[in-house]
């Protein structure tokens, strides 16, 4: 079955699925919350997960979608504008030859220390691929315009082991997070007073156990 | 109706007109233009009130019109639910992107079983990944998947990867996929 097909019969039935009694669905904040990317990860995907299982839902969560699109002052989501300077400062990382490799768990970073142009967040410390410092602290550089950054660790299985939001350009990893043998990747988010996101690439990053 | 004896200033009139084109051609390829049209005559009466009450909302700006039409849509979001009557259409979306021809009896019980098994795989799936491949049978680009979730696109295409295999190894055993149904 090819995913047209899988994605045909789905809709079909995405369409005919509304609960008869809406009290199981998400509250509309939440739904709010999921377009707006606010709140735990998990609490979002568990809204996504009925959202896209639920015809009612899912066309509620479209129409604040399309308000939420309009009100960052185009119709493209502001996601889509970090995307495009994530994929363009990605660009410029080939083009520079610094070795990015097509596994993506093993993707270079540019200098820390000179930056990289076209609008990508750029990390510090630590370098790409060493180990947590000692300190437990991760830092970048400012965004101008950035009112908020939010960091996020992913394990190898690409679960978040730690996300935190602060207006400064360092933070410390609590000793409560317990590294394992395995390989992560930490990365950053910038969000700016006009309502628009940077982000870093991800930077490998070896536990502390 | 009377003719609005006091409307709202013309460049706030302006910041509303773009903010309704925009948010009109977004939703219109979701079948909800009914909706939004709703949603912006209840943002102008909510500003037109505002002005009435006072507040200074000649200097607002786009975001003040923003929260303005969120907290409308979660009124009629609210409003409709209390209602218990069909939310929003849901066959519109669905009529936007599967344009078939009717099916026959058969075809339509046929139809049903496997969309009832697919449904099942799906249920099947680990939590991290079902949201995600639930969003992409439901039409929506990786990209935008990424996006909405905060997540690398190399995040999402494995996340993705990994959950359109499991579900067609899931689709496998109850006899849909390659060999099996069509």
């Amino acid at each position: 079955m090819t995913d047209e097909r899988l994605q045909r019969i789905y809709a079909d039935g995405l369409a005919r699925r509304a609960p008869a009694d809406r009290a199981v669905c998400p509250a509309p904040e939440a739904l709010l919350a999921l377009v707006e990317r606010e709140g735990p990860e998990a609490t979002r995907l568990d809204t996504l997960d009925h959202v896209m299982g639920c015809g009612a839902c899912r066309d509620e969560f479209e129409l604040l979608r399309a308000v939420a699109g309009a009100g960052r002052g185009d119709a493209r989501p502001a996601w889509r504008r970090w995307a495009g300077w994530a994929a363009l400062a990605a660009a410029i990382t080939v083009v520079a030859g610094v070795g990015l490799v097509a596994r993506w768990g093993d993707r270079a970073e540019p200098d820390p220390l000179r930056g990289v142009s076209g609008g990508a967040l750029v990390l510090v410390t630590p370098p790409d691929g060493d180990r947590l410092p000692a300190d437990r602290t991760l830092r970048w550089r400012a965004e101008p315009g950035a009112v908020r950054y939010t960091i996020e660790i992913l394990d190898a299985g690409d679960l978040a082991v730690y996300a935190i939001a602060t207006p400064d350009t360092v933070i410390t990893v609590p000793d409560s997070v317990v590294f394992g043998r395995g390989d992560y990747r930490w990365w950053v988010r910038a969000r700016k007073a006009d309502g628009s996101e940077a982000a870093s690439p991800l930077r490998r990053l070896r536990g502390r156990p | 109706m009377a003719t609005d004896p006091d409307p709202i200033s013309p460049a706030l009139e302006g910041l509303l007109a773009r903010f309704g084109e925009t948010v009109r051609r977004v939703a219109q390829r979701h079948g909800l233009a009914g909706e939004v049209d709703d949603v912006l005559q209840e943002v102008r009466i909510r500003l037109w009130r505002a002005r009435a009450s006072g507040e200074r909302i000649e200097s607002a700006n786009a975001s003040y019109v923003y929260r303005t039409a969120v907290t409308a849509a979660l009124d009629l979001i609210r409003r409709r639910r209390a209602r218990k009557e069909d939310p929003m259409d849901p066959t519109t979306f669905a009529a936007q992107t599967t344009a078939t021809a009717d099916p026959t009896p058969a075809q339509a019980v046929e139809s049903s079983e496997t969309m009832r098994q697919v449904e099942e795989a799906v249920e099947g799936l680990s939590p991290t990944r079902r949201p995600v491949v639930r969003m992409y049978l439901a039409g929506y680009r990786q990209e935008e998947i990424a996006g909405l979730l905060g997540w690398s696109e190399p995040k999402t295409r494995n996340l993705l990867y990994r959950g359109l295999a499991d579900l067609r190894g899931r689709l496998g055993a109850l006899g849909i996929g390659p060999g099996g149904a069509p």
